[in-house]
């Protein structure tokens, strides 16, 4: 188990600070952020390379924070896989630890088999990925971090390396955390996540509940949240909730009350906290579309007209302006179905209490 | 296109130049005697002594080099504290000022030191000498080495258990060696070319370049140029060879 106490440290102008955070054993927490928001700095802290100003870093409860980096049995992979040029594959894995026993799982773990008359320089992103992983489990680290591990890899082996670190890490109950700015990898990789920013911890949790509902405008643009209005609260006594809306019950336990979100050209009934300016996040798997207006206890009904459709991947975002404008996904399939196009009138759907408001 | 051309014509030109004015004297003198003349000067046994003595000299020079220019290119290239630029600075001093000046500090360093202790017209001096006016080339063709071993690589040795100074000796050293091997051939080279500090601080025994000094201002160019023919054939022969031996044993840095 890996815990942080007040961790903190000034470099420059750039204050890096952590008050707590836990990973679990076995578990693998993703630290998200964007670029010099801190993420490496921590890691260094973390492995030992750099000291901290104040603070505690507990390894199962031992403190390791004055140990230096080769005392700490936590291993570290970067982005580059670092591989040493003057050693040959097996050379580099047994680095660190020569068990021949658990060299052959690991080998075996990780596919590494064909490797292993390889010479380093010839071998893929990926496979020269593979050895470093296996290279750092090899000294059975109490923790591993991974500073954006899979990024310099191609798309096409990406996958298989995820796979095979996803296979090893379930086998060996490894406890680690991984520092990426790869969404994708993040919601991938982590049991849990965090989001840093500007040295700061804002917002933990697990990858459903950061990416569903970001505790501040500012992550939700961070994670490229689609739907997200600035405009005013006003509260309202008319709120017809209906008593099986469990999640606004909830809130309003919470402190919120019924609003109205007024921008410049629509109004949404929402739950706020406050009222006078704010921000509304309507996430687009949070919104019905149809081609008729349909019954339901939702509050939030408009009528639009579809601008854009955009083909992402295997889903595809629609844009419909009905005063604002809101991004829906669907499927292709569902397209085809109801005949959609630029220009086509349809009807968006939503609760008030789908709506995250800041 | 034709912009082009001119371009290369002018660039193979002004290179052409630049590469005859270093060749030019330097065939001259390398076929400046007949075989002959250079055999019986091979016989002689001041010469053969002065020759040995300039390559003994250089290779103490090149190895106390090593030993004491190493740990501080890797101090240079790894470490940031105060005054890194200062030391950095201190040198590259022996670049920037004239040999002859250098002589005279040393001279003025070891002038009271006991008759025992001395390096004053002996080996020890000529040591000393060559290696004030050429350590700085290989602190600083190490130093260039060390910074090219990525970081991260080191601090994986550290993160897989080993220690600085196994990190230092199984990661940094071996990854760091072309340079070094660089460095300790152009210090070589540097040591064995000294004339300027060596004739001030030790004139007696006399190394190749002071040997070929006396003999010009003592008995004319006659006497003189086939010890200079010879020494800078086994320079050159020695340097060809090292670097053979430098480039069949590139390790390759990579990710």
């Amino acid at each position: 188990m890996l815990a942080i106490e007040d961790l903190k440290r000034s470099l420059g102008h750039f204050v890096l600070e952590i008050p707590k955070l836990v990973v679990d054993k076995g578990e693998t927490f993703v630290l998200l952020g964007p670029t010099g928001a801190g993420k490496s700095s921590f890691l260094e802290l973390l492995a030992g390379f750099d000291q901290p100003d104040q603070g505690r870093i507990l390894v199962n409860g031992c403190d390791v924070s004055s140990l230096p980096p080769d005392q700490r049995q936590i291993s570290i992979l970067f982005q580059e896989a670092h591989l040493f040029p003057h050693l040959d594959i097996r050379e580099n894995i047994q680095y660190g630890a020569n068990d021949s026993i658990f060299f052959d799982q690991l080998v075996d773990l990780l596919g590494l088999q064909q490797l292993l008359s390889k010479r380093g320089e010839v071998l893929s992103g990926g496979e020269r990925q593979l050895v470093a992983l296996a290279r750092a489990l090899m000294v059975r680290p109490r923790i591993l971090l991974l500073d954006e591990p899979f990024s310099s890899i191609d798309p096409e082996n990406r996958k298989t390396v995820i796979e095979a670190f996803r296979r090893v890490h379930s086998q060996l109950q490894i406890t680690s955390l991984a520092v990426t700015h790869n969404f994708e990898e993040g919601l991938y990789l982590g049991h849990r996540l965090g989001i840093l920013m500007e040295g700061k911890l804002v917002q933990t949790g697990t990858p459903q509940e950061v990416f569903f509902r970001p505790a501040t405008p500012e992550i939700a643009r961070f994670l490229g949240a689609e739907n997200l209005f600035a405009g005013r609260f006003e509260s309202t006594s008319d709120f017809p909730h209906t008593s099986d809306d469990l999640e606004a019950k909830t809130q309003w336990e919470e402190g919120y009350f019924s609003a109205l979100f007024r921008t410049d050209s629509a109004t949404l009934h929402v739950l706020a906290d406050h009222e006078g300016p704010g921000y509304a996040l309507v996430q687009p798997q949070d919104i019905t579309l149809s081609l008729e207006p349909i019954r339901s206890s939702a509050l939030n009904k408009f009528r639009g007209k579809i601008e854009n459709v955009t083909l992402r991947g295997s889903i595809v975002q629609v844009e419909i302006n009905a005063g604002l404008v809101f991004k829906v996904f669907i499927t292709p399939q569902s397209l085809r179905d109801m005949k959609l196009d630029k220009g086509s009138k349809v009807y968006l759907t939503f609760k008030a209490s789908s709506v995250k408001t800041y | 296109m034709k912009q082009l051309t001119l371009w290369n014509a002018a660039l193979t030109a002004l290179s052409s130049i630049c590469l005859l004015v270093v060749l030019v004297p330097v065939v001259y003198l390398m076929f400046g005697s007949p075989p002959s003349t250079l055999w019986e000067t091979l016989q002689d046994r001041e010469v053969l002594d002065s020759l040995g003595l300039t390559f003994f000299c250089g290779f103490v020079a090149t190895l106390t080099g090593l030993l004491l220019g190493t740990p501080l290119a890797y101090l240079l290239a790894r470490s940031d504290f105060r005054g890194k630029h200062l030391v950095q600075g201190i040198i590259d001093v022996p670049i920037v000022i004239p040999h002859p000046v250098a002589g005279i500090a040393l001279l003025l360093v070891f002038a009271n030191w006991g008759q025992d202790l001395s390096p004053i017209g002996n080996w020890k001096g000529i040591v000393i000498a060559m290696f004030f006016v050429s350590v700085s080339l290989l602190v600083n063709a190490a130093q260039e080495g060390f910074r090219a071993v990525p970081r991260e690589m080191e601090w994986t040795s550290r993160s897989l258990g080993r220690g600085p100074v196994a990190t230092f000796f199984r990661v940094a050293l071996p990854l760091s060696r072309q340079n070094l091997l660089t460095g300790s051939i152009m210090m070589w080279a540097r040591s064995i070319s000294e004339f300027g500090s060596i004739v001030i601080l030790v004139y007696n025994p006399k190394v190749a370049s002071v040997l070929i000094y006396d003999r010009f201002a003592s008995f004319g160019l006659s006497y003189s140029l086939p010890v200079a023919v010879i020494l800078i054939w086994l320079s050159v022969i020695l340097f060809f060879l090292m670097r053979t031996f430098q480039e069949r044993n590139i390790p390759v840095v990579g990710h």
